[in-house]
Protein backbone atom coordinates (compact mmCIF):
# COMPACT_ATOMS: atom_id res chain seq x y z
CA UNK A 1 0.00 0.00 0.00
CA UNK A 2 1.10 3.64 -1.46
CA UNK A 3 0.34 6.95 1.09
CA UNK A 4 0.82 9.87 -0.27
CA UNK A 5 -0.66 13.54 -1.03
CA UNK A 6 -1.11 14.72 -4.78
CA UNK A 7 -1.44 18.05 -5.23
CA UNK A 8 -4.93 19.30 -5.23
CA UNK A 9 -6.12 21.81 -7.75
CA UNK A 10 -6.95 25.31 -6.48
CA UNK A 11 -9.99 27.10 -6.51
CA UNK A 12 -12.94 23.75 -6.11
CA UNK A 13 -13.84 24.65 -2.74
CA UNK A 14 -14.16 28.39 -3.52
CA UNK A 15 -15.97 30.70 -5.97
CA UNK A 16 -13.74 32.87 -8.65
CA UNK A 17 -16.88 35.34 -8.46
CA UNK A 18 -15.16 38.92 -8.22
CA UNK A 19 -16.12 40.18 -4.84
CA UNK A 20 -16.81 43.33 -6.13
CA UNK A 21 -19.10 42.39 -9.12
CA UNK A 22 -21.19 40.52 -6.61
CA UNK A 23 -21.22 43.64 -4.08
CA UNK A 24 -22.60 45.51 -7.05
CA UNK A 25 -25.49 42.97 -7.63
CA UNK A 26 -26.12 42.68 -4.01
CA UNK A 27 -25.87 45.93 -2.87
CA UNK A 28 -28.16 47.09 -6.11
CA UNK A 29 -30.55 44.37 -5.50
CA UNK A 30 -30.55 45.17 -1.24
CA UNK A 31 -31.10 48.94 -2.38
CA UNK A 32 -34.05 48.63 -5.07
CA UNK A 33 -35.76 46.11 -2.21
CA UNK A 34 -35.34 48.94 0.39
CA UNK A 35 -36.32 51.77 -1.54
CA UNK A 36 -39.15 49.78 -2.69
CA UNK A 37 -39.79 48.37 0.99
CA UNK A 38 -39.53 51.82 2.43
CA UNK A 39 -41.80 53.59 -0.17
CA UNK A 40 -45.02 50.73 0.28
CA UNK A 41 -44.67 51.26 4.15
CA UNK A 42 -43.95 55.08 3.92
CA UNK A 43 -47.22 55.20 1.80
CA UNK A 44 -49.54 53.10 4.35
CA UNK A 45 -47.72 54.90 7.45
CA UNK A 46 -48.51 58.30 5.81
CA UNK A 47 -51.97 57.76 4.84
CA UNK A 48 -52.35 56.25 8.55
CA UNK A 49 -50.88 59.03 10.15
CA UNK A 50 -53.03 61.19 8.30
CA UNK A 51 -55.88 59.84 10.09
CA UNK A 52 -54.52 60.49 13.29
CA UNK A 53 -57.03 63.29 15.48
CA UNK A 54 -55.15 66.76 14.71
CA UNK A 55 -56.07 66.68 18.87
CA UNK A 56 -53.69 63.81 19.39
CA UNK A 57 -50.84 65.21 16.53
CA UNK A 58 -50.97 68.66 19.06
CA UNK A 59 -50.19 66.77 21.77
CA UNK A 60 -47.25 65.19 20.06
CA UNK A 61 -45.51 68.62 20.40
CA UNK A 62 -44.59 69.79 23.71
CA UNK A 63 -45.62 73.39 24.22
CA UNK A 64 -42.55 74.78 25.56
CA UNK A 65 -40.62 73.83 22.63
CA UNK A 66 -40.72 76.30 20.19
CA UNK A 67 -40.54 79.49 21.51
CA UNK A 68 -41.05 82.74 19.70
CA UNK A 69 -39.23 86.22 19.58
CA UNK A 70 -41.50 88.33 17.92
CA UNK A 71 -43.01 91.37 20.44
CA UNK A 72 -46.76 91.25 21.55
CA UNK A 73 -47.37 93.91 18.31
CA UNK A 74 -45.88 91.41 15.78
CA UNK A 75 -47.26 88.24 17.53
CA UNK A 76 -50.63 90.12 16.83
CA UNK A 77 -50.04 90.91 13.63
CA UNK A 78 -49.01 87.66 12.77
CA UNK A 79 -51.84 85.86 14.32
CA UNK A 80 -54.75 87.92 13.14
CA UNK A 81 -53.37 87.10 9.38
CA UNK A 82 -52.69 83.51 9.77
CA UNK A 83 -56.10 83.56 11.54
CA UNK A 84 -57.91 85.51 8.56
CA UNK A 85 -55.98 83.17 6.03
CA UNK A 86 -56.80 80.37 8.09
CA UNK A 87 -60.33 81.65 7.66
CA UNK A 88 -60.13 81.91 3.56
CA UNK A 89 -58.71 78.16 3.78
CA UNK A 90 -61.77 76.83 5.77
CA UNK A 91 -59.51 75.29 8.54
CA UNK A 92 -61.60 72.68 10.11
CA UNK A 93 -63.22 72.75 13.43
CA UNK A 94 -60.79 72.26 15.81
CA UNK A 95 -57.28 72.94 13.65
CA UNK A 96 -55.39 75.71 15.03
CA UNK A 97 -52.20 77.53 13.75
CA UNK A 98 -49.76 78.58 15.99
CA UNK A 99 -47.21 81.10 14.62
CA UNK A 100 -44.15 81.37 16.19
CA UNK A 101 -41.19 83.90 15.48
CA UNK A 102 -37.85 83.50 15.70
CA UNK A 103 -35.35 85.97 15.34
CA UNK A 104 -32.61 84.50 14.20
CA UNK A 105 -31.48 85.33 10.90
CA UNK A 106 -31.58 82.13 9.14
CA UNK A 107 -33.55 82.40 5.62
CA UNK A 108 -36.73 79.73 6.51
CA UNK A 109 -39.90 78.75 7.49
CA UNK A 110 -41.69 75.59 7.74
CA UNK A 111 -44.36 73.88 9.41
CA UNK A 112 -43.88 71.02 11.70
CA UNK A 113 -46.32 68.94 14.31
CA UNK A 114 -49.66 70.27 15.83
CA UNK A 115 -49.98 73.84 13.53
CA UNK A 116 -47.29 75.06 14.88
CA UNK A 117 -45.70 77.42 11.68
CA UNK A 118 -41.89 78.64 12.42
CA UNK A 119 -41.23 81.98 10.44
CA UNK A 120 -37.52 82.83 10.81
CA UNK A 121 -36.47 87.03 10.51
CA UNK A 122 -34.01 86.03 7.89
CA UNK A 123 -36.88 85.39 5.33
CA UNK A 124 -39.13 87.29 7.02
CA UNK A 125 -37.18 90.53 6.79
CA UNK A 126 -36.49 90.58 3.24
CA UNK A 127 -40.08 89.89 1.95
CA UNK A 128 -41.42 93.36 0.19
CA UNK A 129 -44.99 93.56 1.42
CA UNK A 130 -47.71 91.78 2.75
CA UNK A 131 -49.13 89.90 -0.01
CA UNK A 132 -45.94 88.27 0.24
CA UNK A 133 -45.65 87.11 3.88
CA UNK A 134 -49.52 86.18 3.54
CA UNK A 135 -48.28 83.76 0.61
CA UNK A 136 -45.72 82.00 2.66
CA UNK A 137 -48.20 82.14 5.68
CA UNK A 138 -50.69 80.26 3.44
CA UNK A 139 -48.03 78.05 2.20
CA UNK A 140 -47.28 76.79 5.84
CA UNK A 141 -50.54 76.64 6.96
CA UNK A 142 -51.70 74.91 4.06
CA UNK A 143 -49.22 72.34 4.85
CA UNK A 144 -51.05 71.91 8.17
CA UNK A 145 -54.18 71.82 6.68
CA UNK A 146 -53.26 68.35 4.14
CA UNK A 147 -51.85 67.13 7.63
CA UNK A 148 -48.51 67.03 5.91
CA UNK A 149 -46.09 67.40 8.54
CA UNK A 150 -47.54 63.75 10.57
CA UNK A 151 -47.71 62.37 7.22
CA UNK A 152 -44.24 63.27 6.26
CA UNK A 153 -42.87 62.49 9.66
CA UNK A 154 -45.15 59.48 9.23
CA UNK A 155 -43.50 58.28 5.92
CA UNK A 156 -39.64 59.23 7.40
CA UNK A 157 -40.21 57.03 9.98
CA UNK A 158 -41.70 53.98 8.48
CA UNK A 159 -38.73 54.36 5.98
CA UNK A 160 -36.30 54.58 9.04
CA UNK A 161 -38.08 51.64 10.60
CA UNK A 162 -37.94 49.30 7.31
CA UNK A 163 -34.22 50.34 6.29
CA UNK A 164 -33.48 49.87 10.04
CA UNK A 165 -34.88 46.55 10.39
CA UNK A 166 -33.17 45.69 7.30
CA UNK A 167 -29.82 46.82 8.38
CA UNK A 168 -29.91 45.38 11.42
CA UNK A 169 -30.13 48.82 13.80
CA UNK A 170 -33.84 49.68 14.24
CA UNK A 171 -33.83 53.26 15.15
CA UNK A 172 -36.95 53.82 17.18
CA UNK A 173 -36.72 57.54 18.38
CA UNK A 174 -37.95 58.57 15.26
CA UNK A 175 -40.89 60.13 16.94
CA UNK A 176 -38.12 62.47 19.53
CA UNK A 177 -37.79 65.97 19.61
CA UNK A 178 -35.12 65.98 16.78
CA UNK A 179 -37.47 63.86 14.40
CA UNK A 180 -40.01 67.24 14.65
CA UNK A 181 -37.19 69.31 12.92
CA UNK A 182 -35.33 66.68 10.89
CA UNK A 183 -38.03 64.23 8.95
CA UNK A 184 -39.79 68.01 7.13
CA UNK A 185 -39.12 66.63 4.21
CA UNK A 186 -42.47 67.15 2.08
CA UNK A 187 -43.28 65.57 -1.08
CA UNK A 188 -43.31 67.18 -4.66
CA UNK A 189 -46.49 66.26 -4.41
CA UNK A 190 -47.23 67.73 -1.37
CA UNK A 191 -45.38 71.09 -2.72
CA UNK A 192 -47.41 71.98 -5.18
CA UNK A 193 -50.70 71.20 -3.42
CA UNK A 194 -49.48 73.59 -0.61
CA UNK A 195 -48.51 75.86 -3.50
CA UNK A 196 -52.59 75.92 -4.97
CA UNK A 197 -54.16 75.87 -2.13
CA UNK A 198 -52.25 79.39 -0.65
CA UNK A 199 -52.56 81.23 -4.34
CA UNK A 200 -56.25 80.63 -3.56
CA UNK A 201 -56.04 81.67 -0.04
CA UNK A 202 -53.92 85.16 -1.25
CA UNK A 203 -55.97 85.53 -4.33
CA UNK A 204 -59.35 85.24 -2.14
CA UNK A 205 -57.52 87.92 0.42
CA UNK A 206 -56.19 90.31 -1.70
CA UNK A 207 -57.95 89.85 -5.43
CA UNK A 208 -54.69 88.96 -7.01
CA UNK A 209 -51.70 87.54 -6.78
CA UNK A 210 -49.40 89.73 -7.32
CA UNK A 211 -47.18 89.03 -4.29
CA UNK A 212 -47.37 85.77 -4.19
CA UNK A 213 -44.81 85.52 -7.42
CA UNK A 214 -42.41 87.72 -5.77
CA UNK A 215 -41.84 85.20 -2.64
CA UNK A 216 -40.43 82.76 -4.79
CA UNK A 217 -38.24 85.11 -6.93
CA UNK A 218 -36.68 86.44 -3.48
CA UNK A 219 -36.20 82.88 -2.90
CA UNK A 220 -34.60 81.77 -6.32
CA UNK A 221 -32.45 85.24 -5.44
CA UNK A 222 -31.48 83.66 -2.41
CA UNK A 223 -30.32 80.32 -3.65
CA UNK A 224 -28.32 82.02 -6.41
CA UNK A 225 -26.65 84.68 -3.65
CA UNK A 226 -25.98 81.59 -0.98
CA UNK A 227 -24.20 79.71 -4.00
CA UNK A 228 -26.60 76.83 -3.77
CA UNK A 229 -25.12 75.22 -0.40
CA UNK A 230 -27.23 73.97 2.42
CA UNK A 231 -30.57 74.89 1.58
CA UNK A 232 -33.35 75.42 4.18
CA UNK A 233 -36.53 73.48 3.82
CA UNK A 234 -38.92 75.75 2.27
CA UNK A 235 -37.21 75.87 -1.07
CA UNK A 236 -35.20 72.72 -0.70
CA UNK A 237 -38.29 71.03 -1.13
CA UNK A 238 -38.80 69.10 -4.47
CA UNK A 239 -40.24 71.38 -7.10
CA UNK A 240 -37.78 73.85 -7.76
CA UNK A 241 -38.83 77.89 -7.81
CA UNK A 242 -38.79 78.40 -11.12
CA UNK A 243 -40.86 75.51 -11.71
CA UNK A 244 -42.75 76.61 -8.71
CA UNK A 245 -43.32 80.19 -10.57
CA UNK A 246 -44.47 78.59 -14.02
CA UNK A 247 -47.27 76.73 -11.88
CA UNK A 248 -48.27 79.64 -10.46
CA UNK A 249 -48.60 81.57 -13.31
CA UNK A 250 -49.75 79.34 -15.39
CA UNK A 251 -52.92 78.35 -12.66
CA UNK A 252 -53.49 82.11 -12.88
CA UNK A 253 -54.18 82.34 -16.06
CA UNK A 254 -56.45 79.15 -16.32
CA UNK A 255 -58.78 80.71 -13.29
CA UNK A 256 -58.30 84.15 -14.46
CA UNK A 257 -56.96 85.68 -11.74
CA UNK A 258 -55.18 89.31 -12.18
CA UNK A 259 -51.54 88.49 -11.93
CA UNK A 260 -50.55 91.94 -11.20
CA UNK A 261 -52.59 94.04 -9.00
CA UNK A 262 -51.80 96.95 -5.76
CA UNK A 263 -49.73 95.12 -2.92
CA UNK A 264 -50.78 95.58 0.43
CA UNK A 265 -47.95 97.18 2.30
CA UNK A 266 -46.60 95.82 4.97
CA UNK A 267 -47.63 97.88 8.99
CA UNK A 268 -44.92 100.65 8.95
CA UNK A 269 -43.55 99.47 12.45
CA UNK A 270 -42.74 96.48 11.10
CA UNK A 271 -38.98 97.27 10.73
CA UNK A 272 -38.56 98.28 14.61
CA UNK A 273 -40.53 94.73 15.32
CA UNK A 274 -37.66 92.96 13.25
CA UNK A 275 -35.08 94.97 15.59
CA UNK A 276 -37.14 94.13 18.32
CA UNK A 277 -37.35 90.43 17.95
CA UNK A 278 -33.29 90.53 16.35
CA UNK A 279 -32.79 91.69 19.54
CA UNK A 280 -34.67 88.95 21.80
CA UNK A 281 -33.04 86.44 19.97
CA UNK A 282 -29.49 87.87 20.96
CA UNK A 283 -30.53 87.35 24.60
CA UNK A 284 -29.40 83.79 25.82
CA UNK A 285 -32.14 81.08 26.78
CA UNK A 286 -32.37 81.25 30.36
CA UNK A 287 -32.87 84.93 30.55
CA UNK A 288 -35.72 85.58 28.21
CA UNK A 289 -39.34 86.73 29.11
CA UNK A 290 -41.78 83.63 28.72
CA UNK A 291 -44.19 85.01 26.95
CA UNK A 292 -48.15 84.23 28.54
CA UNK A 293 -50.35 82.21 26.57
CA UNK B 1 -24.39 61.46 5.72
CA UNK B 2 -21.22 60.50 7.54
CA UNK B 3 -22.50 57.12 8.86
CA UNK B 4 -22.62 56.46 4.87
CA UNK B 5 -19.16 57.92 4.50
CA UNK B 6 -17.68 55.70 7.20
CA UNK B 7 -19.34 52.77 5.74
CA UNK B 8 -17.60 53.62 2.85
CA UNK B 9 -14.16 53.67 4.25
CA UNK B 10 -14.54 51.21 6.52
CA UNK B 11 -15.83 48.64 2.68
CA UNK B 12 -12.67 50.26 1.01
CA UNK B 13 -10.13 49.64 4.07
CA UNK B 14 -11.89 45.90 4.23
CA UNK B 15 -11.50 45.14 1.03
CA UNK B 16 -8.01 46.45 -0.22
CA UNK B 17 -6.39 44.84 3.10
CA UNK B 18 -8.99 41.67 3.00
CA UNK B 19 -7.89 40.47 -0.80
CA UNK B 20 -4.27 41.48 0.32
CA UNK B 21 -4.08 39.42 3.27
CA UNK B 22 -5.92 36.71 1.40
CA UNK B 23 -3.76 36.48 -1.62
CA UNK B 24 -0.34 36.23 0.67
CA UNK B 25 -2.31 34.11 2.79
CA UNK B 26 -2.75 31.88 -0.07
CA UNK B 27 0.76 32.16 -1.80
CA UNK B 28 2.04 31.00 1.66
CA UNK B 29 -0.36 28.38 2.23
CA UNK B 30 0.36 26.90 -1.25
CA UNK B 31 4.16 27.20 -0.89
CA UNK B 32 3.77 25.62 2.24
CA UNK B 33 1.64 22.37 1.39
CA UNK B 34 4.25 22.09 -1.54
CA UNK B 35 6.87 21.65 1.11
CA UNK B 36 4.94 19.16 3.77
CA UNK B 37 3.91 17.06 0.59
CA UNK B 38 5.84 14.49 1.70
CA UNK B 39 4.02 14.12 4.95
CA UNK B 40 0.78 12.94 3.81
CA UNK B 41 -2.20 13.24 6.29
CA UNK B 42 -4.67 10.40 6.03
CA UNK B 43 -8.24 10.07 6.96
CA UNK B 44 -8.13 6.13 7.83
CA UNK B 45 -8.15 4.98 11.17
CA UNK B 46 -5.59 1.69 10.18
CA UNK B 47 -2.23 3.22 10.35
CA UNK B 48 0.28 0.13 8.55
CA UNK B 49 1.55 -2.05 11.08
CA UNK B 50 5.02 -2.48 9.71
CA UNK B 51 7.45 -1.06 10.02
CA UNK B 52 6.92 -0.07 13.48
CA UNK B 53 5.89 3.53 14.62
CA UNK B 54 5.64 5.02 17.78
CA UNK B 55 2.73 7.40 18.03
CA UNK B 56 1.63 10.94 18.95
CA UNK B 57 -1.66 13.59 18.72
CA UNK B 58 -0.68 15.86 16.61
CA UNK B 59 -2.92 18.84 16.19
CA UNK B 60 -3.36 22.07 14.77
CA UNK B 61 -5.79 25.52 15.01
CA UNK B 62 -6.60 28.69 13.28
CA UNK B 63 -9.08 31.31 14.10
CA UNK B 64 -9.62 33.63 11.49
CA UNK B 65 -11.73 36.46 10.98
CA UNK B 66 -12.93 37.96 8.13
CA UNK B 67 -12.95 41.88 6.81
CA UNK B 68 -15.82 43.93 7.17
CA UNK B 69 -16.27 43.95 3.17
CA UNK B 70 -17.10 40.15 3.16
CA UNK B 71 -18.72 40.34 6.22
CA UNK B 72 -21.04 43.20 4.86
CA UNK B 73 -21.33 41.30 1.57
CA UNK B 74 -22.23 38.40 3.62
CA UNK B 75 -24.88 40.24 4.99
CA UNK B 76 -26.59 41.54 1.92
CA UNK B 77 -26.30 37.88 0.65
CA UNK B 78 -28.52 36.96 3.49
CA UNK B 79 -30.81 38.71 1.98
CA UNK B 80 -31.42 37.14 -0.93
CA UNK B 81 -30.02 33.48 -0.18
CA UNK B 82 -27.70 31.41 -2.01
CA UNK B 83 -23.91 30.58 -1.87
CA UNK B 84 -22.25 32.68 0.41
CA UNK B 85 -19.05 32.91 -1.56
CA UNK B 86 -17.47 35.55 0.49
CA UNK B 87 -16.87 33.23 3.64
CA UNK B 88 -15.76 30.02 0.88
CA UNK B 89 -12.12 31.43 1.22
CA UNK B 90 -12.31 31.92 4.39
CA UNK B 91 -13.08 28.59 5.53
CA UNK B 92 -10.99 27.16 3.00
CA UNK B 93 -8.15 28.65 4.15
CA UNK B 94 -8.53 28.23 8.09
CA UNK B 95 -8.55 24.72 7.08
CA UNK B 96 -5.72 24.74 5.10
CA UNK B 97 -3.64 26.66 7.24
CA UNK B 98 -4.68 23.91 10.26
CA UNK B 99 -3.83 21.39 8.46
CA UNK B 100 -0.66 23.18 7.76
CA UNK B 101 0.16 23.40 11.17
CA UNK B 102 -0.46 20.24 12.09
CA UNK B 103 1.71 18.86 9.47
CA UNK B 104 4.27 20.88 10.56
CA UNK B 105 3.81 19.77 14.41
CA UNK B 106 4.03 16.37 12.77
CA UNK B 107 7.77 17.13 11.30
CA UNK B 108 9.04 18.65 14.40
CA UNK B 109 8.59 15.48 16.10
CA UNK B 110 9.96 13.22 13.35
CA UNK B 111 6.97 11.75 11.52
CA UNK B 112 6.14 10.44 8.16
CA UNK B 113 2.68 10.73 7.95
CA UNK B 114 -0.36 11.47 10.00
CA UNK B 115 -3.45 9.19 10.52
CA UNK B 116 -7.00 9.21 11.37
CA UNK B 117 -7.09 12.81 10.47
CA UNK B 118 -9.84 14.50 12.27
CA UNK B 119 -11.34 18.44 11.67
CA UNK B 120 -13.44 20.21 14.03
CA UNK B 121 -15.66 23.97 13.39
CA UNK B 122 -16.26 26.29 15.80
CA UNK B 123 -17.62 29.76 14.67
CA UNK B 124 -16.51 31.59 18.37
CA UNK B 125 -17.38 34.95 19.49
CA UNK B 126 -21.12 34.23 18.45
CA UNK B 127 -23.70 36.91 19.97
CA UNK B 128 -21.33 39.79 19.75
CA UNK B 129 -23.13 41.65 16.85
CA UNK B 130 -25.40 39.98 14.65
CA UNK B 131 -22.88 38.89 12.18
CA UNK B 132 -19.64 36.72 13.23
CA UNK B 133 -16.47 36.29 10.93
CA UNK B 134 -14.70 34.68 13.39
CA UNK B 135 -13.92 30.51 13.38
CA UNK B 136 -12.00 28.16 14.74
CA UNK B 137 -10.78 24.97 12.53
CA UNK B 138 -8.92 22.21 14.45
CA UNK B 139 -6.97 19.69 12.49
CA UNK B 140 -6.30 16.61 14.74
CA UNK B 141 -4.19 13.26 14.04
CA UNK B 142 -2.24 10.77 15.11
CA UNK B 143 1.79 11.22 13.62
CA UNK B 144 3.09 8.05 12.87
CA UNK B 145 7.09 8.38 13.93
CA UNK B 146 9.80 5.72 12.47
CA UNK B 147 11.48 4.04 15.12
CA UNK B 148 14.89 2.39 14.70
CA UNK B 149 13.88 -1.22 13.85
CA UNK B 150 14.96 -3.60 16.59
CA UNK C 1 -16.92 7.26 -8.35
CA UNK C 2 -17.77 4.99 -4.93
CA UNK C 3 -18.33 6.96 -1.95
CA UNK C 4 -18.39 5.68 1.73
CA UNK C 5 -18.39 6.57 5.08
CA UNK C 6 -16.66 2.84 5.95
CA UNK C 7 -12.50 2.64 5.61
CA UNK C 8 -12.90 -1.10 4.54
CA UNK C 9 -14.97 -2.29 2.53
CA UNK C 10 -15.26 -6.09 2.28
CA UNK C 11 -13.76 -7.66 -0.54
CA UNK C 12 -12.17 -4.61 -2.29
CA UNK C 13 -8.25 -3.72 -1.75
CA UNK C 14 -6.88 -0.20 -1.45
CA UNK C 15 -4.10 0.22 -3.59
CA UNK C 16 -3.20 3.53 -2.83
CA UNK C 17 -3.78 6.28 -0.25
CA UNK C 18 -4.00 10.13 -1.42
CA UNK C 19 -4.69 11.85 1.46
CA UNK C 20 -7.74 13.72 2.55
CA UNK C 21 -10.23 15.19 -0.25
CA UNK C 22 -12.61 18.16 1.02
CA UNK C 23 -15.78 19.69 0.09
CA UNK C 24 -17.15 22.48 1.61
CA UNK C 25 -20.04 25.49 0.66
CA UNK C 26 -21.63 28.33 2.62
CA UNK C 27 -25.37 28.80 2.11
CA UNK C 28 -28.11 31.35 2.92
CA UNK C 29 -31.54 31.01 2.93
CA UNK C 30 -33.19 34.79 1.71
CA UNK C 31 -35.09 37.04 4.73
CA UNK C 32 -38.30 35.56 4.30
CA UNK C 33 -37.43 32.05 5.03
CA UNK C 34 -35.75 33.46 7.98
CA UNK C 35 -38.92 35.09 9.05
CA UNK C 36 -40.81 31.40 8.38
CA UNK C 37 -38.55 29.63 10.17
CA UNK C 38 -38.66 32.20 13.15
CA UNK C 39 -42.31 31.99 13.26
CA UNK C 40 -41.95 28.15 12.33
CA UNK C 41 -39.85 28.25 15.78
CA UNK C 42 -43.11 29.09 17.71
CA UNK C 43 -45.17 25.94 16.56
CA UNK C 44 -42.39 23.48 16.31
CA UNK C 45 -42.19 21.20 13.39
CA UNK C 46 -39.70 20.79 10.31
CA UNK C 47 -38.00 23.89 9.13
CA UNK C 48 -38.73 22.50 5.14
CA UNK C 49 -36.87 25.69 3.96
CA UNK C 50 -33.48 24.98 6.30
CA UNK C 51 -34.19 21.22 4.89
CA UNK C 52 -33.78 22.41 1.74
CA UNK C 53 -31.03 24.54 2.11
CA UNK C 54 -28.71 22.10 4.06
CA UNK C 55 -29.71 19.58 1.52
CA UNK C 56 -28.54 21.73 -1.33
CA UNK C 57 -25.77 22.44 0.24
CA UNK C 58 -24.49 18.89 1.26
CA UNK C 59 -25.14 18.25 -2.35
CA UNK C 60 -22.85 20.65 -3.49
CA UNK C 61 -20.04 19.75 -1.36
CA UNK C 62 -20.22 16.75 -1.41
CA UNK C 63 -19.66 17.02 -5.54
CA UNK C 64 -16.93 19.66 -4.83
CA UNK C 65 -15.25 17.07 -2.56
CA UNK C 66 -15.89 14.44 -5.52
CA UNK C 67 -14.25 16.93 -7.80
CA UNK C 68 -11.18 16.78 -5.66
CA UNK C 69 -10.98 13.25 -5.65
CA UNK C 70 -10.79 12.44 -9.53
CA UNK C 71 -8.37 15.75 -9.41
CA UNK C 72 -6.00 13.81 -7.33
CA UNK C 73 -6.38 10.36 -9.80
CA UNK C 74 -9.13 8.21 -6.98
CA UNK C 75 -11.55 6.09 -7.71
CA UNK C 76 -13.46 5.82 -4.31
CA UNK C 77 -13.65 7.82 -1.31
CA UNK C 78 -13.71 6.02 2.02
CA UNK C 79 -14.40 7.07 5.59
CA UNK C 80 -16.77 10.04 4.51
CA UNK C 81 -17.55 12.44 7.45
CA UNK C 82 -20.16 15.49 6.86
CA UNK C 83 -20.08 18.11 9.61
CA UNK C 84 -22.19 20.93 9.53
CA UNK C 85 -21.58 24.80 11.40
CA UNK C 86 -22.78 28.07 11.32
CA UNK C 87 -20.73 30.42 10.12
CA UNK C 88 -23.07 33.40 10.65
CA UNK C 89 -26.35 34.40 11.19
CA UNK C 90 -28.20 32.45 8.97
CA UNK C 91 -25.87 31.29 6.79
CA UNK C 92 -24.57 27.40 7.41
CA UNK C 93 -21.64 25.79 6.10
CA UNK C 94 -21.40 21.95 5.26
CA UNK C 95 -18.37 20.21 5.35
CA UNK C 96 -17.50 17.21 4.04
CA UNK C 97 -14.08 15.51 3.70
CA UNK C 98 -12.80 11.79 3.45
CA UNK C 99 -9.82 10.26 2.55
CA UNK C 100 -8.99 9.33 -1.44
CA UNK C 101 -8.27 6.22 -2.32
CA UNK C 102 -7.44 3.87 -5.68
CA UNK C 103 -9.23 0.67 -5.00
CA UNK C 104 -8.05 -2.14 -6.44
Amino acid sequence: MKYRNPQIPEGINTSDRHPLKEFATLAGGAVLLIVALGWLMGQVAGSLAGLLPFEKEMALVPKELLSSDAGPELQAYLDRLAARLGQDMDLPEGMQVRVHFSGNDTFNAFATLGGNILLFRGLVEALPHENALSMLLAHEIAHVLHRDPIVGIGRGAAIRLVTGLLLGSPDLAVLGSAGIYTQLHYSRGMERAADAAALRAVHQRYGHIGGAAELFNILRAERERSGGGEMPAFFSSHPLDLDRLQTITATARQQGWHENGQATPLPAAFNDWMQDAAGRAAIPEGQRQVRSD
Amino acid sequence: MYDLLLLLVLLALGYGFGQYAERRHYRSIVEREARLNALPAIASRYPPAEPHYQHALVTGSTVVSVDYFKRFLAALRNLFGGRVTSYESLLDRARRESLLRMKQQARTLGAVMVFNVKYETASISKGAGKTIGSVEVLAYGTALIPTPSR
Amino acid sequence: MLISNMELLPGRRVVEHLGLVQGSSVRAKHVGRDIMAGLKNIFGGELKGYTELLQESREEAMLRMQQQAEAVGANAILNVRFSTSSVAQGAAEIYVYGTAVVLE
